[in-house]
């Protein structure tokens, strides 16, 4: 073999080095977000909670977005089962940490009803689509993080 | 000649553990890509099951995003795969038992759906609030849709 063709072959075996080099840094570099799946899946847990709370039956026909109301306007309870607006809160806390599985980070607003618990250690934060009370200034939302 | 063929060989070894190594990476990949998307699939199906024909709870022809317990009772969900989906009352809580239509509604969990394969290697468990309506007491009550996938 001559000294130009063993140069040559050289020049080909470093490409082909460098060729896979390439394919295993682009494999690393290209890698998807992993926490797409993750983000939409706690997004609608945030969306099913908050509608799925608001929606529950109390007592007779009330359900707990009329509580809140009542609460807010009011100051008052309508269902005998509850005492007062504190006990709404503790409803509304227990039925959050029963139902919610995918973590125990989370900030309920209503108003002047907050119910929260170590929300101050979140990073990354969802938020449910908040869902304003007609004729009135609530705005109800649900944090998770 | 000699050090020409121990250049070659040495290339050769280096690109034979390249694509070796090159090869297992693709496979964990593929695995990966294949869990993501069995991910996928079970978050779209909790997502869409409560507004489904068969489960959902509709009035006068509006869907009100909650599942029909009558329906829980004798559902019609087909070719889900290998998978177990429950409905579970979690406030007003109630007796841990099985729902059916015996003993219905003293009962807290519905099985929706079961199919279960002969061997289980792996199980994949996503679960989703949910709002899930009485049509007797016309009441709504809060439950916990659970999906379990196996393969």
């Amino acid at each position: 073999m001559k000294k130009a063709q063993l140069e040559t072959m050289g020049l080909v075996v470093i490409i082909v080095l460098l060729a896979f080099i390439l394919v295993f840094v682009l494999q690393i570099m290209v890698k998807p977000e992993a926490n797409t799946l993750n983000s939409r899946y706690m997004q609608l847990n945030a969306d099913n909670l908050r509608s799925s709370i608001l929606k529950t039956s109390i007592c007779n026909e009330i359900n707990l977005k009329d509580e809140i109301v009542n609460c807010n306007s009011f100051s008052n309870v309508q269902c005998d089962n509850l005492q007062d607006c504190n006990s709404l809160n503790n409803l509304i806390r227990k039925m959050i940490e029963d139902s919610l599985n995918v973590t125990r980070k989370y900030k309920f607003t209503a108003g002047d009803i907050l119910v929260e618990k170590n929300f101050n250690l979140c990073k990354d934060i969802y938020s449910s689509v908040s869902e304003p009370i007609p004729y009135s200034d609530i705005n109800i939302t649900l944090l998770i993080c | 000649m000699q050090e020409t063929i121990i250049v070659i060989f040495i290339v050769t070894i280096i690109v034979g553990i390249a694509i070796f190594t090159f090869y297992q990476l693709q496979l964990r990949s593929i695995d990966n890509l294949k869990l993501e998307l069995e991910q996928n699939r079970n978050l779209i199906l909790l997502s869409t099951l409560s507004n489904s024909v068969e489960l959902s709870h509709t009035s006068l022809g509006n869907e009100e995003n909650a599942l029909d317990t009558i329906k829980l009772l004798s559902p019609s969900l087909e070719n889900l795969g290998f998978k177990e989906i429950t409905v579970r009352q979690v406030y007003p809580s109630s007796q841990n038992v099985l729902c059916t239509k015996s003993n219905y509604p003293e009962c807290n969990k519905y099985v929706v759906y079961n199919k279960k394969p002969s061997k289980i290697k792996n199980t994949q468990i996503i679960s989703l609030p949910i709002s899930i309506y009485f049509p007797y007491s016309n009441e709504y009550k809060l439950g916990i849709l659970e999906v379990r996938s196996y393969s």
